[in-house]
Order: C-alpha cells, then sequence, then structure tokens
C-alpha cells in the first residue's frame, strides 16, 4: 500500500456495507512517512499556553504569506524543514485516501524554498506573482499533540486558501489539511521543523505552482 | 518543404460554422497565421474532438503501471475515459470507461486491480478484454442472447518504447503512421527500462489544448522572454564567450525535427555544450543524451532522458509523459507523469522529487501564456487576432545527424510550429470529408 499515514481511516471497512468492486491494492514500493511516528502523542487542550503559542505561530505565518512577506516567512522555517505536498489519487475506499507520497507536487526543502521566495518577490519577470496575486488564508481547526521529542509538537490544522487574480469575479480554492512538526524554543519561539499537506483535490482546479501552503 | 496550396483545397471540403465561417477563413496557408477564434470557439472544439481526438493515437499509460493480470488506470482519450488493463491474456487492452448497457462509468477509481468490471448500475460485467461475462437475471430479461455483441467499445493498442499508445480510429492508420519520423526518436529515449516516480500529478489550466501543444511543436523563441525568470535567479547560467540576451536564447537553441504528422522532437545539437552534459561536446555521449522531447499530435508529450545530478557526482537518467486533456475549448488538465530507473533507490527517488518540485517552480511561467491567450481570445477583435508563424528557417541537417525528419537548425524560427497547425488543419478538413 503506497498511502502515507495520513491520519484519515484506511484499509477494508467491515460490515453490511456492499462491497466496492472488486479492487484490491496495488503492490508497490514503501514510501517514506510524513509525521506519524510524531503525532501519538497527548493532545494539548485549548486553554494550554503552548497550544496558544503555536496557534499564534501559525497565524502569523499566514500573515506573512498573505501579506507578500515572503522573505521574513523563510524566518519562520527551521533549517532542517521538509516541506512536502504529495500527489493524491482517486481510489476505491479499501484502497486508503488516496495519497501517495511517491510523487509530489512540491518536495521541498530550505534551499529550494528560498529560490520559490526569491522567485515570487525578488524577480521582475515571475509573470504569474506580478501583479501579485490577491491570496487569503484561512487557518482553523488546531489539534497539538506532544511528541517523544521534547519541546517538538504534532500540530494538525485545516487551511482554506482563496486566490483571486487581476479582475476576475471569482476566485482559485485550494483546501487542505496540514501537518505539522513544530519546534518551539526555550525562549518560546516557534520554527516550522516539518510540513505535510494533504490536499482535498486530487486534480488542483487551477495552476497552484508557487502558491504556499 | 512542400507548401499547402490555397488551391489544392477547394472551398467547403472543410466544416463550416453556424455563421457560414470555413476553417479557411480561420487559418491563412501563405501567411502562415491562425485567427485566435480556434482557441475559444466551442463549435470547433467540438469538431476536434470528433475529427481529432476519437481518430489520435494517444499514449495513456507505461507498461509498468500494468505489472499484474487485473492492474488498471483510467485515463482520456480527448474528453473520453478509458480503463487501461492488463488482460488474463497478458495483453494491454484499452477500453472506453461506459458501460455497453446503459452507459454508467465502469470504473470510479483511477486505478487498481480487477479481475472484472462490473457495472454499478444494472451489474453487467466485463472482463479486461472488454468482454461481456454476464448480467443478473440474464436468462429472465435477456433470454438466449448472443453476448459477444455488446462488449465495451475497444481501442486499438500498441506499446511504443514501454509507452501504450491507443486510438479509436477505425481507418486503419498505424502508431508508426500517426508518430511518422518522432517515432525514431521516441524509440531512442530508453522509457521501457524506466517505471513511474509515482502517480501523475494532475491540475486544470484555464487555456486552450492547442496553445500548449503548440509551443511544444517548437517553440524556442519563448524561453528568451517568458522564462527569464530561470536566469535572474541563476539557475540557468550563460555560456562562455557569448553575452547578455543572445547567450540566453542559443542556451535553450535546440536542433527541431518537424514531420507532416505534426509531431516535433527537440534535441541538442552536435558539438553543443548544455548546463546538463559534459562540455566535451563532440564526444560527450551517444546519441540518446541530445534527446529533450517529442510532442505527439495532439495530446502527449514524451520527455528526456533527463539528466539528474547525484549529491555523490554520480547522475542518474529519467523521463516523463504528459498529457494534455482537452476539457472544452477553455480548459485542459495537464498530466504530468514521471519516470525513473527501475532499480533506482529510495535516496535516488527523493533527489528526482525535490529537483521535479523546483523544475515545476518555473515551469510557471508557460501557463500564463495558456491563461493569457485565453483571456485575449475571448473579446471579438481578440478572436479575429491572427497567431503569426511567418519566420521561414532553413531545413539543414548537422553534419553526422543520425536521425530522419524535417530537420531545423538554430537558430530556430517558426517551422516546427506551423507544421503543427498545418496537420490540425489537414485533421479537421479530412475528417469532415
Amino acid at each position: 500500500m503506497t498511502t502515507l499515514d495520513t491520519g484519515t481511516k484506511t484499509g477494508t471497512q467491515t460490515g453490511t456495507l456492499m462491497p466496492p468492486p472488486n479492487t484490491a491494492s496495488k503492490t508497490s514500493a514503501q514510501v517514506r512517512t510524513g509525521t506519524q511516528e510524531k503525532t501519538g502523542g497527548a493532545r494539548l487542550t485549548a486553554s494550554d499556553p503552548i497550544y496558544g503559542g503555536i496557534l499564534d505561530f501559525l497565524i502569523d505565518e499566514a500573515a506573512l504569506l498573505d501579506d507578500d512577506r515572503h522573505v521574513e516567512w523563510l524566518d519562520c522555517l527551521a533549517d532542517d524543514i521538509v516541506y512536502q505536498m504529495p500527489v493524491r489519487k482517486t481510489v476505491y475506499r479499501r484502497n486508503g485516501d488516496g495519497f501517495d507520497g511517491r510523487n509530489s507536487h512540491w518536495d521541498d526543502n530550505r534551499q529550494s524554498l528560498g529560490m520559490r521566495v526569491k522567485r515570487s518577490v525578488d524577480l521582475a519577470s515571475a509573470f504569474d506573482r506580478d501583479p501579485p496575486p490577491h491570496i487569503r488564508r484561512m487557518v482553523t481547526n488546531l489539534i497539538v499533540r506532544k511528541t517523544d521529542t521534547p519541546g517538538e509538537y504534532a500540530a494538525m490544522s485545516y487551511m482554506l486558501l482563496l486566490r483571486n487574480r487581476f479582475d476576475a469575479p471569482t476566485y482559485d480554492i485550494l483546501s487542505a489539511k496540514r501537518k505539522d512538526l513544530i519546534r518551539r524554543g526555550s525562549d518560546g519561539i516557534c520554527k516550522l521543523a516539518r510540513r505535510l499537506i494533504l490536499l482535498d483535490q486530487t486534480a488542483l482546479g487551477a495552476v497552484f505552482i508557487n502558491v504556499f501552503m | 518543404m512542400m507548401p499547402l496550396k490555397r488551391d489544392s483545397l477547394a472551398r467547403g471540403t472543410g466544416p463550416m460554422l453556424r455563421d457560414g465561417t470555413t476553417l479557411l477563413d480561420l487559418i491563412d496557408l501563405d501567411r502562415r497565421e491562425v485567427a485566435m477564434r480556434v482557441l475559444s470557439d466551442p463549435e470547433l472544439y467540438r469538431l476536434e474532438l470528433q475529427h481529432i481526438f476519437a481518430r489520435a493515437w494517444v499514449g495513456v499509460a507505461h507498461v509498468s503501471e500494468l505489472t499484474n493480470v487485473g492492474d488498471f488506470v483510467v485515463r482520456h482519450i480527448g474528453e473520453d475515459r478509458v480503463i487501461v488493463t492488463r488482460t488474463f491474456g497478458g495483453d494491454v487492452s484499452v477500453l472506453l470507461n461506459v458501460c455497453a448497457h446503459r452507459g454508467f462509468e465502469l470504473c470510479a477509481a483511477e486505478e487498481g486491480n480487477a479481475a472484472s468490471f462490473k457495472c454499478p448500475y444494472h451489474g453487467w460485467a466485463f472482463d479486461g478484454s472488454g468482454n461481456l461475462l454476464g448480467a443478473p437475471l440474464e436468462k429472465e430479461m435477456y433470454g438466449d442472447w448472443d453476448k459477444s455483441k455488446y462488449g465495451l467499445r475497444r481501442a486499438r493498442v500498441e506499446v511504443r518504447a514501454g509507452i501504450v499508445f491507443a486510438t479509436f480510429d477505425t481507418s486503419g492508420r498505424s502508431l508508426d503512421d500517426w508518430l511518422g519520423s518522432a517515432g525514431w526518436y521516441i524509440d531512442r529515449a530508453s522509457h521501457e527500462n524506466r517505471v513511474p516516480l509515482g502517480p501523475p500529478m494532475r491540475f486544470h489550466v484555464n487555456g486552450n489544448w492547442k496553445t500548449f501543444m503548440d509551443q511544444g511543436a517548437g517553440d524556442n523563441y519563448h524561453p528568451l522572454t517568458l522564462h527569464r525568470s530561470l536566469h535572474e535567479v541563476g539557475l540557468l547560467a550563460d555560456l562562455p564567450g557569448t553575452g547578455g540576451s543572445r547567450s540566453t536564447f542559443r542556451s535553450w537553441n535546440h536542433v527541431i525535427i518537424g514531420n507532416a504528422e505534426g509531431n516535433a522532437t527537440f534535441a541538442f545539437p552536435p558539438g553543443f555544450p548544455t548546463a546538463v552534459f559534459d562540455e566535451n561536446a563532440d564526444d560527450f555521449l551517444a546519441f540518446e543524451g541530445r534527446l529533450f522531447a517529442s510532442s505527439v499530435f495532439p495530446q502527449t508529450v514524451i520527455w528526456g532522458p533527463y539528466v539528474y545530478p547525484l549529491p555523490d557526482g554520480t547522475t542518474t537518467t529519467g523521463s516523463a509523459l504528459w498529457q494534455v486533456e482537452p476539457k472544452g475549448p477553455d480548459t485542459f488538465v495537464m498530466f504530468l507523469q514521471n519516470f525513473i530507473d527501475r532499480d533506482a533507490p529510495e535516496a535516488v527517488r527523493e533527489v528526482v522529487r525535490q529537483s521535479l518540485s523546483a523544475q515545476q517552480a518555473f515551469v510557471a511561467d508557460d501557463y500564463e501564456a495558456n491563461l493569457s491567450l485565453q483571456r485575449s481570445a475571448r473579446g471579438e477583435l481578440g478572436r479575429q487576432q491572427p497567431l503569426r508563424y511567418f519566420a521561414q528557417g532553413e531545413t539543414t541537417k548537422p553534419k553526422g545527424w543520425p536521425g530522419p525528419g524535417i530537420i531545423f537548425s538554430p537558430p530556430q524560427k517558426d517551422d516546427g510550429q506551423w507544421l503543427f497547425w498545418r496537420r490540425w488543419f489537414t485533421l479537421m478538413t479530412e475528417g469532415a470529408r
């Protein structure tokens, strides 16, 4: 099975429902894992100050991107950041949720994210970035859990991203669950160490290359 | 090249649109111009599905996606969804994903493994070759019926260089005829030694399929300006001994091998140092190393081999199958399937994934052209505006060039792209006869 651990139910369901057509999962190479090894810890309540600090961090981070302050956004990232948006496919229920990390829309590190930021704000010829698109990111449904590593927290949030360009009356919409690993220093400063973006779409509705989630 | 004479095609042989417009009103074969109406007209789009896509050979899958009996993927030929599957007999079959009974789609997932395909509507069931196996209550419903009459619509299939090509054309035209000289180059891209990196990446682009495919048929002029960001960010270094924009132009200058079938192959010319290959250009690689991409009219682009540098100083190679799936005159879906060497370890796959991710960041430029031309073609004056392809080049073959086709040496002009439009015109008029 080539699904990532995306936190949703996978495998054959038992019960009285009609089974789907006669399909079985295809065998293929094991994929690298997401943040699942660090998601099993105790959940922090919303009243926990650490929860509040992480929520502030995610809101601030989204605001930096929305306000086109991409260079400052890079300061939110840990040096060993792993930033991935796996490809999703439409499969029958028994074959999982369709995420397949063998191929990715994004598979970035600090260096490549820096290059994308440079392209996003600093080049005269990045025509998809100038005039700047109008983008709004909504961050909600945050769940924070402890991990085995002190100071590292697994943060799962929902994101709804709206993008408008030129004088179009409509928005391009991107909706996703994000599974982050947040590293919190003793000074309370948070850095993003991993981000796994799990989209709610298989064939994306528009060209979203270079739109940070 | 033999010029296509306007008077060799009697007016009225092609389709006529409801307002009386014919194709010859939209394409000027002497001046090499096409009115932008061809990008946005819904009537022309329906004719394209009929006369072009329903008759085209399309590269729909890679054989390694269908290793086991019953493995299937669902892909597109034009707007039609097809099931590509490995049969019990070991062949690859390509079936229209529409029940022969009442039209329900047999397969809703895009990949999996199935011993048979059972329709969710009334339960008719088909094997991987499209034969009707049976139906619920068939004795009561149909008595002693001849099941052989009710099989799924089945495409003709040929596997070429590891890629499964299929067509619903009934004229008998072979894949070899459809590819023309491009077949020779596709055979040399070693696709059979590779496997898909993973499932395809897909997204909708609000543009016309021809805008993308026409650029892929030989536009070496646009990178100078549209992809300038690649140079601005330092990803493409200027070559020694030349300066400024000229070297930028040169660094994109491939040999373009066109053909009358509207397909174009890009290849690096002999003696030309490139960013990815050894600078001792005369002996740097076997001929395969010069190949860059082949477009196959109307829906397929075959890339490769790419060379990926690895952290240990060695390299690995990959390739890609792109499809431009039409979704109406104003939209297409980009389908990007990447291939790597069969035995590539996970560490190599990771390098390839990261490299492709970075590549996409800059391919974004190309979609801007698709989106912008589509906006331009909306207006009445915009749709009258011609796209111009009047720059003509020499058909010179570099010394020692081993391959076939109509070969255009650098500096590149509009000839490869014009061959694309001539093919479009030929198929549209041929189909209406």
